[in-house]
């Protein structure tokens, strides 16, 4: 650990930042026992990804294959258009996905009526306490031919279609982009909800006498003022979206829409457990192709953040 | 904030003692020798009683004594939907149970190899005299038991035997009803007539329906497209305008052993042929006339327009919606589709409904000469005789097996497989310590003996849905299950649908076979990769060539399709498949 | 600091205190309020649909397609029947709220005294939060972790349940920004009065951070409401341990298959429905209350501040 470079490290600064910080370090210590013990020491299962993996034979039994699980999950036919299609629904995902819940936050705060206020925050939460399956299944219903939305779309002049068997690019990654604005907007919007919150009313004071709209006001104080959640979450938000949360294409995906709904999940996904029986190797090869992308991602994320809006960023 | 920190304190210390008390106990359980866990994939429905153990006939077993013991049972029931979990939790742990179900592990010579079960070969020998004499007896329960390892014959599992008859739980249906009302005699031209005899009886139906090829059933694909006009019609007639004939899974086609069978002697994927030899039929004229017959059936609007859709549903439960509205000609179904079973008695387009099973067709329509009348080859319907199997642990060895294995052993004898696959009669429940069966109705105990001296399900346990049935008898453990010398008032036209099911025995279709549970795990893995290749590209077009995106009648796509899965190296899998076939030929 | 007992979350005072509206204003206003209703109306469809659906009758709602608007056929009652009949389900709520309690508190500790620790400005800051940050996408999959916590003794006991899911990075990297937003002269203040570094932290700054720690709460009972997986892998044979997710899914999966047996109950479809509202009902209606008492408790802190 003591090998990571810390800005202008010597050997006395050592000895004094331990004299004068031990405390701190101390507060640390659950969180480092919890981590080393849940997280860090069953790492080792990531030899999976670069082995013949058998259950039977365990992780140190198992015939050590080197690389092939990679090469195998490369090489297949469709990894690279689940590789585009994840890449693409990712950026939709932290583009619309990402500025979804903060307008909602934004709109929440310039109501006047709290009990409305209070309403419409409850409502929009719901659908996250709704399972997955169930949402999918109602996408599905909406989006059918004969669907409510579907009507709708067709009155608007759209052909007439089951959507999700559309198989024209952005259709499929729009409409699974849209569902998870639906599923988590009002969720997501809690934290910058309590962001605005603690917002100092003096500067709107200020402001306002000055003769600034309210729409001014919010972009020009509150949207600085709760800048550093935005991009905590930012910065997150881009690692996960590349590595997590495409579990529910598969209630929603068919062959005949692979070419556009196939992620590198999914398509990991097939292929290890399909009907041909488990590949775990080839599934913790996939999980780490898609972590290490997900911290490549994070880290460039961070550092842009940091250089763009001076200082402001997650470490 | 003072009654907050004081709360939190409360909360704190409250929390801090719950825990200490609860998470204490988890115990588990005296190591006794006579104690023994077991695996179950599923057990009962929870709705009767929450722990196998429970199980009132099971408490009659061990209230007697085994080889002079008494034993006590321990279930590990993991809850539905988490098995895969829990058993890869269990193996590369090694928290193993005494005697764990087969359900989701290896083969049997690969667990072995690995030291995870053990060699029961003398124990079986000294203290099962039953299953010895079954072994002796039933070549195919000794195939999947007993394996040749070096060098020697070892008793690695104990199989469930079902007792001679075949049984088989789901096959093609279709609706017999419109047939008899909107349909007319091929040769005469006359209007059919039927109906049920016994308004009360579901199984009662009598008719005078002839298909094209003569019988009484229908044989041929021809068959079957003289039924979908007659379909149509009637959805015509009845006003029923977003409905289909049938339906098809939603890859387009049942790898293991549906319709892809009926074209001559082929299949989808790896098949053993009639001379012995293992086969690729993929990219055969047989499998190319299979979709020719599918996009017929398609551009005439006799096939489901959206069946890719359907990605969530069973093979045997495609838009059940649809099905139970009555709104469907044709469909795969189970025993409880049949007869009369579906008529919902509300006046929807279920009124007077009866469902016949039939058999998979023979093709007398597209493809080749060599495609057409020829008997499905390949089928999933295989009369098995064995049922599920059980291994005795690594582990296990510090426990009494011998007195386990006699227990067993009991269940499967004569006496013994009656409580087992029946559950308990009059005297043995005066013996039992338990309320459940007189709550349940059945104070009489589950079953009678008839006049032809096969045994009679008690009417409450015939006429229940099979979770009452589960939760009376022990069937969850080893031993034999009874069939044949069961009556299960089953009606003439009810075992007549289910004979249709069996019509045409499995001759090809390897998935399940001994010649592949026999496999090395290597050869195994690269079969089975293969093979998720090889479903995972047809199941990409194979939807295109019957919706007609990619005409099949068109020899360049044909050939693309055939290069394609041609690239996927199956010839290796041949010569894989071929030795284990040549040894194990039965399927 | 007495100024700031007011309301914060209120914007009406400033506006009504020193303005009039303005036509543009109200425009503004109209086009929020419409736009807010139709976000809240939009989240509403799914619950409402499997609300009335709950409630419907099973076999007119099987032919039913599209959003259950209304009660579907006569109005019934048996899907909830069917959940609790069997009283182990109640078991399972009082696990669930007690494994909920016990894990979010003990998280919350971990959570705070480990931001604090990462929001200061010390020479292994870094490594600290590249090592929190490198859990968040590197994990060992669900074998390994059982393997640890068997290890630990703690298969078939409630701490396997308690402790692993209690917090993770996300929530712990949540605190640190928020202990990092805290004024700086708030913490030299209270570590020149001769605080300590514990007491810093729990009475001086927290109560600043509790907006982003009243989420990670939220976050947290939530997630712990909704856990199934971990009892299923490590409680899956001791019932009296369930939480209620778990029963929720047995009884859904012994019902999935209903239609496969001749003359089916058909009010055993609204099971799936039925399920969805007992097992979310009780913490959507304590949600609003619950995010009440925490943003009174944002406020407190200012004033204690």
């Amino acid at each position: 650990m003591s090998k990571v470079k810390v800005s202008a490290g010597n050997k006395s600064g050592w000895k004094q930042d331990i004299h004068r910080n031990w405390p701190i370090y101390a507060m640390f210590l659950p969180c480092a026992i919890f981590l080393i013990v849940l997280c860090y020491i069953p790492m080792f299962g990531i030899v999976m990804a670069f082995e013949d993996f058998e259950v039977r034979k365990g992780f140190f039994g198992s015939t050590w294959v080197g690389w092939k699980n990679f090469i195998d999950l490369f090489s297949g036919g469709e990894f690279l258009s689940a590789l585009r299609n994840t890449v693409c629904i990712a950026l939709l995902k932290n583009t619309l996905g990402f500025v979804a819940p903060i307008v909602f936050a934004f709109l929440l705060s310039m109501l006047r009526s709290k009990k409305y206020k209070r309403t419409v925050q409850t409502f929009s939460y719901l659908p996250n306490f709704v399972a997955a399956v169930v949402v999918c299944s109602l996408m599905v219903e909406f989006f059918a031919k004969d669907g409510p939305i579907t009507m709708l779309l067709t009155k608007l002049g759209a052909e007439n279609q089951n959507w999700l068997a559309n198989n024209k690019i952005p259709v499929f990654w729009i409409l699974y982009v849209l569902m998870g604005i639906w599923q988590g907007i009002g969720w997501g919007s809690i934290m910058y909800v309590a962001a605005i919150s603690t917002v100092n009313g003096d500067l709107h004071e200020a402001a306002a006498i000055d003769g600034a709209s309210r729409l001014q006001r919010m972009v020009k104080i509150t949207l600085p003022c709760i800048m550093p959640t935005i991009i905590m979450m930012f910065v997150t938000n881009i690692g996960l979206s590349f590595a997590a949360g495409y579990d529910s294409i598969l209630l929603l995906y068919m062959p005949s829409t692979y070419n556009v709904a196939d992620t590198v999940y999914t398509y990991t996904y097939r292929l290890a457990f399909g009907s041909g029986g488990a590949n775990y190797g080839l599934s913790a090869a996939s999980g780490l192709f898609q972590s290490v992308v997900g911290t490549a991602l994070l880290l460039t994320s961070n550092y842009l953040s940091k250089k763009v809006s001076d200082g402001a960023s997650l470490f | 904030m003072k009654w907050n920190k004081k709360l939190a304190v409360i909360l704190f210390s409250g929390i801090i003692a719950i825990t200490a008390t609860a998470c204490g106990g988890s115990g588990g359980g005296a190591d006794d020798a006579h104690t023994y866990s077991v695996w179950l994939y599923n057990a009962q429905d929870s709705s009767y009683y929450t722990d196998y153990a429970e199980n009132p006939a099971l408490q009659y077993l061990l209230g007697k004594e085994w080889n002079g013991e008494k034993i006590s049972l321990e279930f590990l029931v993991p809850p539905l939907g988490s098995q895969q979990n829990n058993f890869e939790t269990m193996m590369t742990s090694g928290d193993f149970p005494t005697m764990m179900m087969n359900t989701v592990a290896d083969a049997a010579p690969k667990m072995y190899e690995s030291e995870m079960i053990l060699d029961i070969t003398e124990l079986v020998e000294t203290y099962m005299p039953n299953y010895s004499a079954l072994l002796a007896s039933n070549q195919e329960l000794r195939n999947k038991s007993v394996f040749h390892i070096d060098g020697e014959d070892r008793t690695l599992a104990l199989y469930i035997a079902n007792e001679n008859a075949p049984y088989h739980y789901t096959g093609m249906v279709y609706r017999r009803d419109w047939i008899a009302k909107y349909g007319t005699n091929p040769v005469t031209g006359e209007a059919f007539s039927g109906g049920y005899t016994d308004p009360e009886n579901v199984d009662s139906w009598e008719d005078n329906v002839v298909f094209p090829s003569g019988g009484t059933d229908p044989v041929y694909i021809s068959d079957w497209e003289w039924m979908f006009e007659i379909f149509t019609k009637a959805q015509e007639e009845l006003g029923i305008t977003d409905s289909y004939c049938t339906s098809i899974y939603y890859t387009g086609y049942d790898w293991s052993g549906g319709l892809t069978g009926s074209f001559g002697e082929s299949d989808m994927v790896w098949y053993k042929g009639s001379d012995g030899t293992v086969k690729y039929g993929g990219d055969s004229d047989s499998t190319r006339a299979y979709f020719q017959c599918l996009n017929k059936w398609y551009e005439n609007g006799w096939l489901d327009p959206d069946f890719n859709e359907r990605t969530g549903d069973m093979f045997y439960s495609i838009d059940a919606t649809s099905v139970r509205q009555g709104k469907v000609g044709m469909w795969q179904g189970l025993e409880s589709d049949l007869g009369g079973r579906l008529d919902l008695k509300d006046g929807g387009y279920t009124e007077g409904i009866y469902v016949s099973a039939c058999a998979w067709p023979i093709n007398d329509v597209y493809g080749t000469e060599s495609c057409k009348n020829v008997e499905p080859w390949c089928t999933s319907a295989s009369a098995s005789l064995v049922g599920p199997g059980f291994f005795i642990m690594e582990g296990a060895e510090e426990k009494d097996l011998a007195t386990l294995l006699t227990f067993l052993d009991y269940l499967y004898s004569e006496e013994g497989s009656v409580i087992r696959s029946l559950g308990l009669n009059t005297e043995q429940l005066a013996e039992v310590d338990s309320d459940f069966y007189e709550k349940y109705g059945l104070s009489q105990g589950a079953y009678t003996i008839g006049e032809d001296g096969r045994y009679a399900l008690d009417s409450i346990l015939s006429s229940d849905s099979g979770g009452l049935t589960v939760a009376v008898n022990v069937d969850k453990l080893p031993g034999v299950e009874l069939v044949g010398s069961v009556d299960y008032g089953y009606a003439p036209t009810y075992e007549h649908s289910m004979d249709l099911w069996l019509q045409h025995e499995n001759q090809g279709q390897l998935w399940g076979s001994d010649a592949l549970n026999n496999m090395s795990s290597e050869d195994s893995k690269t079969v089975s990769d293969a093979l998720t290749k090889v479903l995972n590209y047809m199941e990409l077009h194979a939807y295109e060539f019957i919706k007609g995106i990619k005409d099949i009648d068109d020899d360049k796509e044909w050939n693309t399709w055939c290069t394609m899965l041609g690239k996927m190296n199956y010839q290796k899998i041949i010569d894989i498949l071929q030795p284990y076939v040549d040894e194990y030929p039965d399927l | 600091m007495r100024k700031k007992k007011v309301d914060i979350n209120d914007d009406n005072r400033i506006s009504s205190m020193v303005e009039h509206p303005s036509v543009g204003d109200r425009i503004v206003d109209v086009i929020v309020i419409i736009l807010c209703g139709l976000v809240g109306f939009c989240c509403l469809v799914p619950m409402w649909h499997v609300l009335m659906a709950s409630i419907s009758d099973g076999k007119t709602l099987l032919s039913h397609s599209g959003v259950a608007w209304l009660p579907q056929g006569k109005i019934t009652l048996d899907g909830y029947s069917h959940i609790f009949k069997d009283s182990s389900v109640l078991t399972g709520y009082m696990n669930t709220i007690f494994y909920t309690v016990a894990s979010t508190v003990l998280g919350f500790f971990i959570s705070c005294t480990a931001g604090y620790a990462m929001s200061r400005r010390t020479k292994l800051q870094t490594v600290m939060i590249l090592g929190v940050m490198f859990t968040l996408l590197f994990g060992g999959g669900m074998v390994p972790t059982y393997m640890v916590i068997r290890k630990l003794g703690w298969v078939g006991t409630r701490w396997a349940l308690i402790v692993p899911g209690c917090t993770n990075a996300m929530f712990i990297i949540m605190m640190m920004n928020a202990f990092k937003a805290v004024p700086q002269e708030m913490y030299e203040a209270a570590r020149i009065d001769g605080a300590g570094h514990f007491r810093t932290m729990s009475q001086i700054m927290l109560p600043q951070a509790m907006n982003l720690g009243s989420v990670i709460i939220l976050n947290s009972v939530v997630g712990q409401w909704n856990a199934w997986l971990q009892a299923s892998i490590y409680v899956p044979n001791n019932r009296k341990l369930w939480p209620l997710q778990l029963f929720i899914r047995e009884i859904t999966a012994n019902n999935e298959n209903f239609l496969q047996t001749s003359n089916p109950d058909y009010s055993r479809y609204l099971i799936r429905y039925a399920v969805i509202m007992a097992a979310s009902l009780p913490i959507i209606i304590l949600f609003p209350f619950f995010q009440d008492k925490l943003e009174k408790g944002v406020i407190a802190g200012g004033i204690k501040g």
